[in-house]
Parts: C-alpha cells; sequence; structure tokens
C-alpha cells in the first residue's frame, strides 16, 4: 500500500498530569487544580479552572501563590511513575483501535489508518468515549492525510473542544483551507521560532501562506525539511510514519536542587545524572555529538546568580557512549567547582550533534565505540525503569535528589499507596 | 478433609515450566513440544490490563462477600456494571466498594448486617469507578 493512502490521526490528552492525579481523586473535577515541576519549581500542567484564573503556564509557583491560595487551587508535586504507568495505558488501549501506533510524547501519540476508512470519524469518538470511561482521560483527536496536518486539526479540536466534541477532520480541502487561514507559522510542527522570523520576512504569516509559498524557491532558502513541511501541509506525506519533523541540534539537561551542593561528589553526581539522560535522548534520535558543555548556577544573591562556571569538552570524535561523556565531565567539573562554592542548579548541554547512520568513524584515532552495550542500557532502563542499569558515577546518594512536597500517593507502582476503598 | 489439587505457581524462586506430556526417556524433543507457560496470577486475575487497577480494603463492610480488611481488590475499570456486581465506587468524595443493585430502587449493598443500603436518590451523585473482578489475599 502507498503511502499516500492512508490517514493519520494524533491523539493527545487535555491537561494529561491533572488528568492522572484526578483519575484517583474524582472529588477534583470541575475545581482548579495544578501539577509543578522537578523541585516545586514551576508550573507544569493546569486544569481548566485554574487557567481560567489566569495563572500562567510554566510560571514560577512562587509567583502565582497568592492566587492559587486565595482560590485554594490543589497542587500536586510532579509524580512522574504515575504519569508514565497511564501513559503507557493510554497508549495500549489505541492499539486495540488501531495496529499501527506510535507515541510522540508522554501524552500524545499518532495513529495510522491504512486506506480512507470513511467511518474514522465514529472511530476517533469510540477512542475518546473510551479514554475517558476506562481511564478517565479526556482526549482531542485530530485526523488528515499528513502526520503534520493531523497536529494541526488536533490543534483545532482543542481549542474548539465544544462545537467539534474533540475530533477535527482535515482530509476535506475547504475546512484544511480554512484551519491554515488561522494558523500562525510559529505554530506549525517543526517550524521554529528563529525560521518563523525568516519566514515571516517573506511574507509569509499562515500556514496558508507556507501551504501556497514556492517550495522550490524556500528549499533553496531554507532547507529540504522546509520544503517537506510544506507538502505536508498540501497533504502529500513526506514525513515516515514514526519519524519526526527535524532531530535536535542540542539537548539539554538541567536541574535545581533540592538544597544547594558543594562537594565535588555531589556535584559529580547530579551531573553524571543529567549526562546520562541526554546519551539516552541523544540515541533515541541516533545520533552522535562531539561536544559536552558542563555548567553550574552558585547562590542567589539579590534575585542574580553572579557565580555562573561552565566549561566547554571537545571530544576527539563523535559519539554516542555515555561513559565517555561521564570521563569528560569528571574533568571538566574538577576545572569549574571551587571548594567553600555551594551551588544551586547543574546542568550539562550535548552539541555538535550528527545523524549516526551517515557517520564514518576514523579507524586509526577512534574512541572505541559500544552500541550494543549502549542499546541493552536503554532497553533495560525503558522496561524496568530509569536508573535500573546504571554506571558506577552516577551514584547512589542523590544528595540533589528533588523536592517533592505535595506528591500524590504512587497508586500504580506501590503496594502501600494502592487506593483505599472501605 | 477437602481434596485439593496442586498447581506450581510462577515465583521468583520457582519458575519452572509446567509439562503436559510424560517425559518419555530417549525422546527429549516430545517434552520440549509440551512445555507451556508458567502459571502467573496475573493472568487468572487480569483479563484486561490497560484498564486494570488494584485497590485495598479498609473496614468490614463486605464481609458477607468474602471481603476482609487489607484484602487487595482487582478492579477493571473498562466494564460495564451490572446488577449484582461487586463496584469500586466514588459516594460522597469518597472510594467505597459495594454491591450494586439495580433491580428495583437504584442502591449500594453492603454484606454486612451492621450496615444499611445506601439509597442512591437524585440529591446523592454515584460515579462507578470499577468493577471488581478479583481479589487477593496473603494469609501470613
Amino acid at each position: 500500500m502507498s503511502q499516500a493512502q492512508a490517514t493519520y490521526a494524533l491523539c493527545d490528552v487535555n491537561s494529561f498530569y491533572v488528568s492522572c492525579e484526578r483519575m484517583f481523586r474524582p472529588d477534583l473535577y470541575g475545581k482548579p487544580v495544578i501539577v509543578l515541576s522537578n523541585n516545586d519549581g514551576c508550573i507544569i500542567a493546569l486544569s481548566d479552572e485554574a487557567k481560567a484564573l489566569g495563572i500562567p503556564m510554566a510560571a514560577p509557583y512562587h509567583e502565582a501563590r497568592s492566587i492559587i491560595q486565595k482560590h485554594k487551587v490543589t497542587c500536586f508535586s510532579s509524580n512522574y511513575g504515575l504519569y508514565g504507568d497511564i501513559s503507557k495505558r493510554f497508549n495500549w488501549i489505541l492499539e486495540q483501535h488501531c495496529d499501527q501506533v506510535s507515541p510522540y510524547s508522554v501524552d500524545e501519540s499518532f495513529m495510522r489508518f491504512d486506506g480512507f476508512p470513511n467511518d474514522l470519524m465514529q472511530r476517533a469518538q469510540a477512542i475518546r468515549s473510551e479514554l475517558w470511561r476506562c481511564l478517565s482521560l479526556p482526549v482531542c483527536v485530530g485526523l488528515g492525510p499528513t502526520k503534520t496536518l493531523a497536529k494541526v486539526a488536533n490543534h483545532f479540536a482543542k481549542k474548539h473542544k465544544a462545537t467539534t466534541h474533540g475530533v477535527v477532520d482535515l482530509s476535506i480541502p475547504k475546512i484544511r483551507e480554512w484551519a491554515l487561514k488561522q494558523i500562525a507559522v510559529p505554530k506549525i510542527w517543526g517550524i521554529g521560532r528563529q525560521l518563523s522570523k525568516k519566514l515571516v520576512m517573506q511574507g509569509i504569516h499562515t500556514a496558508w501562506d507556507l501551504h501556497n509559498a514556492d517550495y522550490k524557491t524556500l528549499q533553496r532558502m531554507f532547507s529540504v525539511n522546509m520544503e517537506r513541511t510544506i507538502l505536508e501541509l498540501r497533504g502529500q506525506p513526506c514525513l515516515k510514519f514514526s519519524e519526526l519533523p527535524e532531530p535536535k541540534k542540542s539537548i539539554l539537561n538541567s536541574r535545581s536542587f533540592g538544597k544547594p551542593l558543594s562537594t565535588y561528589s555531589d556535584l559529580k553526581e547530579a551531573v553524571a545524572h543529567h549526562t546520562s539522560r541526554c546519551c539516552e535522548k541523544l540515541r533515541n534520535q541516533s545520533s552522535l555529538a562531539s561536544s559536552i558543555t558542563v555548567f553550574l548556577y552558585g547562590q542567589r544573591k539579590e534575585q542574580v546568580y553572579h557565580n555562573r562556571p561552565s566549561v566547554t569538552l571537545q571530544l576527539p570524535e563523535p559519539t554516542d557512549d555515555t561513559s565517555i561523556f561521564l570521563q569528560a565531565i569528571e574533568q571538566g567539573l574538577r576545572y569549574i567547582v571551587k571548594t567553600g562554592e555551594s551551588y544551586k542548579k547543574a546542568g550539562v548541554m550535548i552539541n555538535g550533534i550528527v545523524d549516526s547512520h551517515g557517520y564514518q568513524p576514523d579507524i586509526f584515532e577512534g574512541v572505541p565505540q559500544r552500541p550494543e552495550l549502549m542499546q541493552s542500557l536503554d532497553k533495560i532502563n525503558r522496561r524496568y525503569g530509569q536508573d535500573t542499569v546504571k554506571f558506577g558515577s552516577l551514584g547512589f546518594a542523590k544528595n540533589w535528589a528533588m523536592r517533592a512536597n505535595s506528591c500524590s500517593p504512587h497508586y500504580t507502582s506501590r503496594w502501600q499507596d494502592i487506593l483505599k476503598v472501605s | 478433609m477437602s481434596k485439593v489439587s496442586i498447581l506450581k505457581p510462577s515465583g521468583q524462586y520457582s519458575d519452572i515450566p509446567l509439562y503436559s506430556g510424560k517425559i518419555s526417556a530417549g525422546f527429549p524433543g516430545v517434552v520440549d513440544e509440551h512445555m507451556e507457560d508458567t502459571l502467573s496470577l496475573d493472568q487468572l486475575l487480569i483479563q484486561n490490563p490497560a484498564t486494570t487497577f488494584f485497590a485495598k480494603v479498609e473496614g468490614d463492610s463486605m464481609m458477607g462477600a468474602g471481603i476482609f480488611q487489607n484484602d487487595i481488590l482487582v478492579v477493571d475499570r473498562s466494564l460495564t456494571a451490572k446488577d449484582k456486581d461487586v463496584v469500586v465506587a466514588m459516594l460522597d468524595n469518597e472510594f467505597t466498594v459495594k454491591r450494586l443493585r439495580t433491580s428495583g430502587p437504584l442502591r449500594l449493598q453492603a454484606e454486612n448486617p451492621a450496615y444499611k443500603d445506601i439509597p442512591i436518590t437524585g440529591e446523592s451523585e454515584l460515579v462507578i469507578w470499577g468493577v471488581v473482578t478479583g481479589l487477593a489475599r496473603s494469609l501470613r
């Protein structure tokens, strides 16, 4: 079957983290609920009721504290174990409805239906009602002849939940035109803020403008990815089912500590943890990288970080081997940590990313690559949970572990935490 | 004395598969053909893994149905509750396990004479969270 004869669906859970919390707390329906990030630092999920109070997404918790207290908003620390379990169940249910499911993030998955089944709207509604009944998950479904259009359709289904009943199909050209005219370029999947600035200078403001643009000219000005996005907007599939628009050019992982840290070994443990997360992401997108930056934030004085040391290390060759990055960050960290100083935050950024498929290693100079070891490491950790198997320098103390003052019970992963019924 | 037949459970220390064929010396291939999966309590108790959750019983209101304090309930959220099903329901902001009765006036029934039926009238909102499909209990 050719790739053209398919309909793509993007199924996305509304306020996923809030919905997971509410499944075990039905008393919170209709009430404002928010979920906080690692360390209880920022607001990362809001119920519709919390949005209506004007609480902004991604705002630091302390900035919104007065509204939160005034309106008795229920706050949860993030319970990633629970969200991961519900995400897995979400995909199992999608798989019962469609044999081609590709998770895109924790709360969105693509489905592919071959041919042009004419009952897709009904099927999408059946998926919605089952997810609501069985997992208390409210979802919206976007349908279209390409993944990019399914993503746009999903945006509309979410925005106009009441009138669309949570399902929008952009297979119909007239509806497609109406929708694309309302989407500004930065909102298009795969077009970042930088690219959209350049597009606006070309007089391209909406997705419809881009849809009508000459893709050959734009391909010369930008890249082949731009051409693919344009064709996708026109209904011509260019992205393979499990493919994402473009691999990341740099990968960053950082986190504030629960309490300030000052010893080299504590800091090394934290930085090593971030490094191994970044390397996992690197391997996930089948890339290699040749440079890593380690950074620390010292204590804040008068709201400003005065002490922000960082160091960038160049590797002899691009790699995705966690142990090579770990050796590098150990050297780098010794260079920037000062005895007597304490630090509030640490992170790493990986740069110099290349595609691992096209890469020819230098067999004489090369760093030994151990793809099998890395693959089994990722496999085990995916199966049994993060850090089941890890490198020695990741440590076991976790003095820097996150603050989570109002975490909900681990309903699905700890016997002592399961639901109580009387 | 009641007759019991013993099946080997699967577990950490005894992961030995059962085989239904007789061992015939000299024909090891025959044994392989009859190898079966180990028995798993999950398989016995859980029909729909995607929609099944566990809950712990507090109190004695379901004693008559053989459900005691600290028992682990296997709750399937994909099933539609019908008359006489044991259900986990949300009533006045609390989770409760009771028998659902739809023939006659809609009500939740305890299985203990010390508890009265809970009538579901227009005032109280009843949310059926899931249907209890199984039970697990450790005896020591």
